[in-house]
């Protein structure tokens, strides 16, 4: 089920805040708990039910495992116990297990078959709604529980932590310690009406960065990559951006409607993106996208292989391999080892530069930046590496500039009565005016404006568009969802979000 | 002033309905305006064709489709090799399925043989209505087209409308209706568009060729371009950018298309009427060329699919890939030759599905069929 469909937004959502906002009025949570834990399967099971079994394994293999590292830490907290290693070996295998046979099993035929000019068959495995989320989650889970002896939960809570819904799909990735203590002091208190309002609010922001802006942009990034014949400098850039912050406004308007919905249940989900595309320096752009990840990725792949203690040289190795293997989380193909690649060298170059003590002026550091995430995105969007470099080549091509085109396109686009005797601008159908207005606008929004998070006050933020109860909000709330609906409503299939893909 | 949280809910609330209602008010006061940016030829074009289909009471045979209908069936040569008054209501390939079952419903009696040689691209349409479709039902379809709609029908058409649209509605400073983008010719409302039909057919024994207007219509509804081929055309046969390939084929024929056409089909065994759906007429180039197999392939699988369906597309389709300069202005548009040809081909197809009362499929003898167009083509263009 999507979070833009109308049956998630008129009828799942609806109901199951309320139900569980009644059930949760009593003393016992048990009841509400169960039922929300049942509305989460519900939601993963409505998409294709075939993996409901998956994810339930899942759950119950890593609980019971996580509780026996938990116990076994509690009963032996000085000795290096060999058993234990054993055990969480065991989980890290089992959840890497899942996610590389759905995964990564076909990607490792292909290339097998190109190596070693093999014929084996790929398997074509569908991957699994939300594995590469629930997975993440569930290995820092049994770590922590092997090096801490995290607290033991119920089986109840423990399935409610890696099922709650809004968050089960495509992130945030939450973490045990953020999330259990909310669900366990969710006492019978009702609705949090502050909460409420304030998750509304976000939701409704989310939903309009999806359907309005993302799903807009999609139009020219999607007839840009899926060309086939060739682009011209301003196609190959109109597509490129259009995809950048197509994936900006798709991805974190996602994230907003998840931390939305949680916040309806008086659940905060943790912030994933902060303006990233505000980012003066590749590692500033890594604390702002997709928060989560990069956490996940800093805490139990770069730590754990010797972060930044085993010396300078050693450090940038161990960049460049979280980076290689955070690529490689994305999707199982080279063109995604590439981006995360290019983003590890990128770190490794900003780490030189930073111990140069030399500056660059904010305008520079943010220029650079920008473009170099943008190039990099063509890696991660593109179907191929031929088609990546045939964008990016593209891109560099200042001979197929054409200046009459664009001054055509304005006169067709602007003018008030129809041109017929104006010949058509060539590449009208990849970018046009429209494009350069959609970037020129939001474009500048995501790159000059406070984000949905700080407006909605999530974090602290004082700024003059901050929300407050009051009319004037109420109408913006009242006219961002309708211009969703009216957008979205009607569509046979309502549009995925990027972030499913992985 | 800082409300409660509940109270901000509430008139959020009270806000979206809002919008939504304030929405839909613009809308209705844009139906019909003439503010909107369109021209009314094509209006022009029906109000005539509608009227002149009314005037049949007997048994009539309906031709229903795009412009490849209106300028490539000649209702004369159909008239005589069918024996049955003949109307000629294909108009513009933009119109949606939708609106051609619409028509149908409105014409269609007991007895009536209903031909719908449609466009390929009727087949591809999306569940949603084109922009072209949704300016023109704006500007002049909201007695013949929208107020029939269901409600559901009507949310997504309205949703299918680009904002922007109901805005310059809104604010647009015209106030004339046009028949033409380029001459400032006022629209003069149906009766006046009839009378003009029935004036330049009356003055003259045979209607002259004037361009995309109703001023071109001959009284069955048919323009005929008795033109030579265009520049157009030529550069469409000869600039591999401007072929047109007509269609791709895909792995099913859009589900609207086949809602609406089934529609039809109901709607025409309800009345004792028959409906059949048949080729449009096409250039013979690189984008479809049917004298060879990848392109024969193409057109049986795009029939087997339609079939899969319920649907049969019938009479044989290597009559209706023809020489480009059989052809006037467009991929679609025959000249005069062109249209005799072809609806003689049109022609003897419908007398034999007549005389079978039955499927007309069989497999296609490609390389007879190809021998025999030739011929017939040679004949026309040695004219």
């Amino acid at each position: 089920m999507l979070f833009n469909s109308p049956i998630f937004i008129f009828v799942f959502l609806p109901l199951v805040v309320l139900i569980y906002a009644l059930l949760n009025r009593g003393a016992d949570k048990t009841l509400a708990k169960t039922f929300m834990v049942a509305a989460s399967l519900f939601f993963y099971s409505y998409w294709n039910p075939i993996y409901l079994p998956l994810i339930l394994a899942s759950i119950l293999v890593n609980f019971f495992i996580g509780r026996r590292l938990s116990v076994s830490y509690q009963a032996n907290k000085e000795s290096a116990n060999g058993g234990r290693k054993r055990y969480l070996l065991l989980g890290v295998f089992f959840n890497v297990g899942l996610l590389a046979y759905f995964k990564y099993v076909d990607f490792f035929i292909e290339n097998f078959n190109v190596v070693f000019a093999g014929n084996v068959e790929t398997l074509n495995i569908v991957l699994p709604l939300a594995i590469s989320f629930f997975t993440f989650q569930q290995i820092a889970y049994l770590v922590d529980c092997y090096k801490e002896g995290a607290r033991q939960y119920s089986l109840l809570d423990y399935a409610l932590f890696v099922s709650f819904f809004p968050q089960l799909i495509a992130g945030p990735i939450v973490h045990h310690k953020e999330m259990m203590p909310q669900f366990l002091s969710q006492t019978g208190r009702g609705v949090n009406w502050e909460f409420f309002a304030q998750g509304v609010t976000i939701f409704c922001l989310g939903l309009f960065k999806k359907v309005f802006i993302a799903d807009t942009f999609s139009i020219w990034a999607d007839a840009g990559f899926d060309s086939e014949s060739p682009l011209s400098f301003f196609e190959a850039w109109g597509a490129s951006l259009s995809y950048t912050f197509q994936l900006y406004y798709d991805f974190s308007g996602y994230t907003d409607m998840a931390i939305g919905a949680a916040l309806m249940f008086g659940i905060r989900l943790p912030v994933n993106f902060n303006s990233p595309y505000k980012a003066l320096n590749i590692q500033d752009f890594w604390r702002r996208w997709h928060i989560t990840l990069s956490s996940w990725l800093r805490d139990y792949i770069y730590i754990p292989l010797g972060g930044n203690r085993a010396g300078e040289s050693r450090m940038l190795v161990n960049l460049m391999l979280t980076f290689l293997i955070g690529g490689l989380w994305h999707g199982a193909g080279w063109t995604f080892v590439i981006w995360g690649g290019l983003h590890g060298l990128a770190l490794v170059a900003h780490r030189l530069w930073s111990k140069t003590g030399l500056t660059m002026s904010r305008a520079v550091a943010w220029f650079v930046t920008f473009m170099f995430v943008n190039a990099a995105w063509v890696f991660f969007r593109a179907e191929s590496l031929d088609s990546a470099v045939r964008m990016l080549s593209a891109m560099c091509d200042i001979s197929t500039v054409r200046f009459g085109d664009i001054f055509l396109g304005v006169m067709q686009y602007y003018s008030p009565v129809p041109l017929p005797s104006l010949p058509v601008a060539s590449g009208a159908l990849i970018v046009s005016i429209a494009t350069l207005q959609h970037l020129m606008i939001f474009g500048l929004v995501a790159l000059t404006m406070p984000n949905t998070i700080q407006v909605s006050r999530y974090i602290l933020y004082r700024g003059r568009f901050a929300l407050s109860f009051n009319l004037r909000w109420s109408l913006v709330v009242g006219a961002l969802f309708f211009i969703s609906c009216a957008t979205f409503i009607g569509d046979s299939h309502p549009s995925k979000f990027l972030y499913f893909n992985f | 002033m800082k409300s409660s949280p509940r109270t901000f809910l509430i008139l959020s609330l009270v806000a979206f309905l809002g919008f939504g209602v304030a929405y839909i008010l613009a809308f209705e006061r844009v139906l019909g305006s003439p503010k909107l940016r369109v021209e009314y030829w094509t209006k022009a074009l029906y109000d005539y064709k509608y009227y002149a289909a009314k005037q049949i009471e007997e048994p009539k045979l309906i031709v229903l489709a795009g412009s490849n209908g209106m300028f490539g069936i000649n209702s004369n040569v159909l008239e005589k090799r069918m024996q049955r008054q003949t109307v000629n209501l294909a108009l513009h390939a933009d119109l949606d399925i939708s609106f051609l079952y619409q028509q149908a419903d409105d014409l269609l009696a007991e007895g009536d043989l209903l031909v719908m040689p449609l466009e390929y691209s009727y087949y591809e349409s999306s569940d949603s209505f084109n922009i072209s479709f949704v300016r023109y039902m704006m500007a002049w379809g909201n007695e013949i087209y929208l107020k029939n709609l269901s409600l559901l029908d009507y949310l997504g058409f309205i949703k299918a409308v680009p904002k922007l649209e109901v805005w310059l509605g809104l604010v647009s400073p015209s106030n004339f209706k046009r028949l033409d983008r380029t001459k400032e010719v006022l629209y003069p409302g149906p009766d006046g568009i009839v009378r003009e039909v029935l004036r330049n057919n009356k003055r003259r024994n045979r209607v002259v060729f004037s361009g995309y207007s109703h001023n071109s219509l001959n009284l069955n509804g048919d323009i005929m371009a008795s033109r030579s081929t265009q520049q157009s055309v030529r550069d469409i046969v000869s600039l591999p950018e401007k072929h047109d390939s007509y269609f791709e084929v895909k792995d099913e024929i859009s589900p609207h298309f086949i809602r609406h056409f089934k529609r039809i089909q109901a709607l025409a065994e309800e009345r004792g009427a028959q409906v059949v759906l048949t080729w449009p007429a096409t250039i013979r180039h690189a984008g479809l060329d049917l004298t060879k197999r990848e392109d024969q392939l193409r057109i049986e699988r795009l029939r087997s699919l339609l079939s899969a369906s319920g649907i049969d597309l019938a009479c044989n389709p290597g009559f209706f890939n023809l020489d480009h300069r059989l052809f006037f202005d467009t991929s679609y548009h025959l000249r005069e030759r062109g249209a005799i040809l072809r609806t003689e081909a049109l022609a003897q197809c419908l007398s034999e599905l007549d005389q079978q009362k039955g499927s007309s499929h069989k497999p296609v003898d490609w390389a007879k069929s190809l021998k025999i167009l030739s011929h017939h083509e040679s004949r026309m263009l040695g004219r």
